[in-house]
């Protein structure tokens, strides 16, 4: 199964110089020395907060 | 970026005035009332719009504008603002000097428009700067000192050094942390809260569902199959071994009756004996075919032993479920007709109502047929009204009818369960699974399978207690004992004893063989995981209900962890840039004295005293204020810019300092303005010899110079070079 952690688009995200870019660097830190349960976990809980930033941003703009 | 060039129109002491600015130092200098606090002050009027335009607006006349060039990469932006409309154009230029409109729109001073919007999200992209006060405590230092930690900006520079300014972090830290505690009511972080949660709920009903269901059904936890699976070994093992014994017990009681009994009758009562004898399990008689049967049923996936009325008891079932789900169309149906239940138009008859009494003042007021208005206004009002009503009245009714069908479905609902909770317990009593899954399996392999079954139901027809024909057969061979143990006492007496004995055994036989079937079933059950309970909400959706919730906890968990490190993070990555850098500058600008900066939870700086102790920076002397501020803003600038210094406006900033702090301060801001820009504004003539002196650019303002109200004529200022 494809991950997020795993795709081009986290890299991508992590280069930010922004919290959001900080968490995904994180993640991608922590997912590098788990388990693949562990790391599911990861990609979940990283979606989630994706989701709530784009979620928040949207309702600023 | 850096600002190119200032043109004021009607602004202030300003008829008509143009500046130029250059890449690093600038003195604007001049007397007081020069206008160099105007100045500086239609920087932030052109960018972000302005609450003073009244006190700026010259009198009797009809313009207020201004425009700033900004330059940078190649390329060069006009931000023109009319400050007395707020409508604010941008264009921006090449290279080659092509010119592309960027922005032409109303954009006020925290105006909440869409062309605001736009306009601030333009400003954040051209020079990472959209708020007029985050603007004024960064770019700004001036003899007015604007508060470092006043409520507002303290906030908004926490945010800013949190990276929170555009997206609030706390807001979806405190969401997750709801969701979180709402879920366990557990709260990890510190805050507690009085709420419900649904994960203790679910755990509370799935316990109470376990007590409820009788032990036979009880679910193992994943930790107990093991030992589940050991426990139905031995105890089959065990069975094994007692039943063995029984049968041996069963033959010695036979041969002690035959003892007693004439030869002759001898084997007539064995053959008969042999006819009768049931063991726990089997027959004595054809024990191996009564076996093999059981066996085959059992791996056929059927019970060991199935009762009669089996076939019965599954099409009740069948009917069951078929009624239950038939009860999902008419509950559908009566949803989506409340659903599309339309409620009176309240907010429309208002607004009609408004309109009218509104024509009708108009029509008395004008004297335009008041009174043919007032009658058709009445009219229309009655009848919309009336309207109005009808239509409640309607929903009303209609939603009573559907509450009254509602209720009607919900009682054969109510007969249909019990009937199925009935059912399940008609099902544990003959040792069958009760859930639905397990009864729909259950009735395709008593179909695949009914000749085995005939088979076993022809062969026994009393199959509930297995037990039960061995006591029976006691009972028989007793009274054919009978006579011959008035013959022998002390044997009969021994055979009475043996006979107790071994029905005592065969009790013990059948309560094992219970607990067998009781184990098996758990263990079968937990590895279905779909019992049921008899109630509307079975075990495995509690169960399931259950993983997931713990499942989004430790998702939650998760998130509120990476959120809050990232948050650190970033607020560390810039916070201790920030202090390092201001921390470097202030050390510089006080020549060591003061080594280390810091700020606090409400951003307000501390400072260090002999290496260890830290001191509110409200304690010192205005002029090392003056010098912490500084310090702290150029260092904000060059954070906040990301290495691209914003211009830097500096108004009379070094009023309170001695000579020499003011002369390092000097070396520090020509180093600082050295990578990009500062506007210094000053009266000092000492500054203005010390500009010549490091070849500054400098504008000089007063009379008969800059394009004040005293001169007409000549707009543009000459600009000195050198003094």
């Amino acid at each position: 199964m494809t991950m997020f952690l795993d795709s081009p688009e986290a890299a991508e995200l992590a280069r930010e110089k922004s919290v959001r870019g900080t968490v995904v660097r994180l993640a991608l830190k922590k997912a590098s020395g788990v388990d693949a349960e562990q790391k599911m976990l990861l990609e979940a809980a990283l979606q989630e907060l994706l989701h709530c930033f784009e979620r928040q941003s949207g309702e600023s703009a | 970026m850096i600002l190119r060039s200032v043109e004021i129109e009607h602004f202030g002491k300003f008829n008509a005035a143009d500046f130029e600015f250059r890449r690093g130092m600038n003195l604007v200098t001049g007397p007081n009332e020069a206008g160099k606090s105007t100045l500086v002050e239609v920087i932030p009027a052109v960018l972000f719009g302005t609450r003073q335009v009244e006190r700026f607006k010259p009198w009797g006349r009809s313009g207020c504008s201004a425009s700033l060039v900004f330059e940078g990469d190649a390329r060069s932006v006009e931000i023109r603002r009319n400050l007395l409309t707020d409508e604010v154009k941008v264009v921006e230029r090449d290279a080659l000097y092509q010119s592309v409109p960027r922005f032409e729109g109303k954009a006020a001073l925290n105006g909440r428009s869409a062309a605001c919007r736009e306009y601030r999200l333009l400003l954040e992209q051209l020079l990472g700067i959209a708020d007029d006060d985050l603007f004024r405590a960064t770019c700004m230092f001036g003899q007015r000192v604007v508060e470092w930690t006043g409520d507002a900006l303290g906030e908004k520079l926490r945010r800013l050094v949190s990276g929170s300014d555009e997206t609030d972090f706390a807001d979806i830290l405190d969401a997750l942390l709801d969701e979180h505690f709402e879920l366990t009511r557990e709260n990890p972080w510190g805050r507690d809260k009085q709420r419900d949660r649904e994960l203790e709920q679910v755990r509370s009903m799935l316990e109470e569902q376990a007590v409820n269901l009788p032990a036979t059904f009880a679910i193992a936890s994943p930790d107990e199959e093991p030992e589940l699976d050991e426990r139905v070994r031995d105890l089959s093992a065990e069975l094994e071994r007692d039943r063995s014994e029984y049968v041996k017990g069963v033959c010695y009681v036979e041969k002690l009756r035959m003892n007693l009994q004439d030869p002759a009758d001898t084997e007539e009562v064995g053959a008969s004996s042999q006819k009768t004898e049931t063991v726990p399990g089997g027959e004595a008689s054809g024990t191996e075919s009564a076996d093999e049967l059981s066996t085959r049923l059992v791996a056929e996936g059927l019970p060991e032993h199935p009762p009669e009325n089996l076939p019965e008891l599954l099409e009740e079932a069948s009917r069951i479920r078929q009624e239950l789900a038939e009860f999902q169309k008419p509950h559908a149906a009566l949803a989506k007709s409340e659903g599309e239940l339309k409620k009176a138009p309240w907010q429309k008859i208002c607004i009609l109502t408004t309109l009218l009494v509104c024509v009708v003042a108009a029509g008395w007021v004008f004297s335009f047929q008041p009174l043919v208005l007032s009658i058709l206004g009445g009219a229309g009002l009655v009848g919309g009204w009336g309207w109005c009503l009808w239509r409640n009245l309607q929903h009303r009714r209609s939603l009573e009818d559907l509450k009254l069908e509602r209720t009607k479905l919900e009682q054969v609902r109510g007969s249909v369960l019990t009937r199925q909770s009935e059912l399940s317990e008609r099902c544990e009593a003959l040792g069958l699974p009760s859930s639905a899954i397990d009864l729909v399996r259950l009735q395709k392999v008593v179909e695949q399978n009914s000749e085995l079954l005939d088979q076993w139901w022809s062969r026994n027809k009393t199959p509930e207690v297995p037990p039960v024909p061995v006591s029976k057969c006691l009972e028989d061979q007793n009274q054919e004992s009978a006579a011959s143990a008035c013959e022998n006492p002390e044997a009969a007496t021994e055979l009475a004893e043996l006979e107790q004995r071994l029905g005592d055994f065969a009790a013990q036989l059948k309560e094992k063989e219970l607990e067998l079937a009781r184990l098996k079933t758990r263990s079968s059950g937990q590895s279905a995981g779909v019992v049921e309970s008899g109630e509307d909400t079975p075990v495995s959706d509690l169960q399931q209900k259950f993983n997931q919730i713990q499942q989004r906890v430790l998702v939650l968990r998760e998130a509120v962890d990476l959120l809050v490190a990232g948050v650190e993070d970033y607020r560390q990555t810039h916070l201790v840039g920030l202090t390092e850098e201001a921390g470097r500058l202030f050390r510089k600008m006080t020549g060591g004295r003061y080594a280390q900066i810091r700020l606090d939870e409400d951003m307000r700086p501390e400072l260090q005293i002999d290496g260890h102790r830290w001191h509110p920076a409200d304690r010192f002397s205005r002029g090392t204020l003056d010098a912490l501020y500084l310090a702290l803003r150029i260092a904000l600038s060059k954070v906040r810019g990301d290495g691209a210094s914003l211009p830097l406006l500096l108004d009379d900033p070094f009023v309170h300092m001695d000579r020499e702090r003011l002369s390092s301060t000097l070396k520090l801001l020509d180093m600082a303005a050295s990578g990009g820009q500062l506007i210094l504004l000053s009266h000092s003539e000492d500054l203005a010899r010390r500009a010549a002196r490091e070849r500054w650019h400098v504008i000089p303002l007063g009379e008969g110079i800059a394009g004040t109200d005293n001169e007409d004529g000549d707009s543009h200022a000459g600009q000195l070079h050198l003094l």
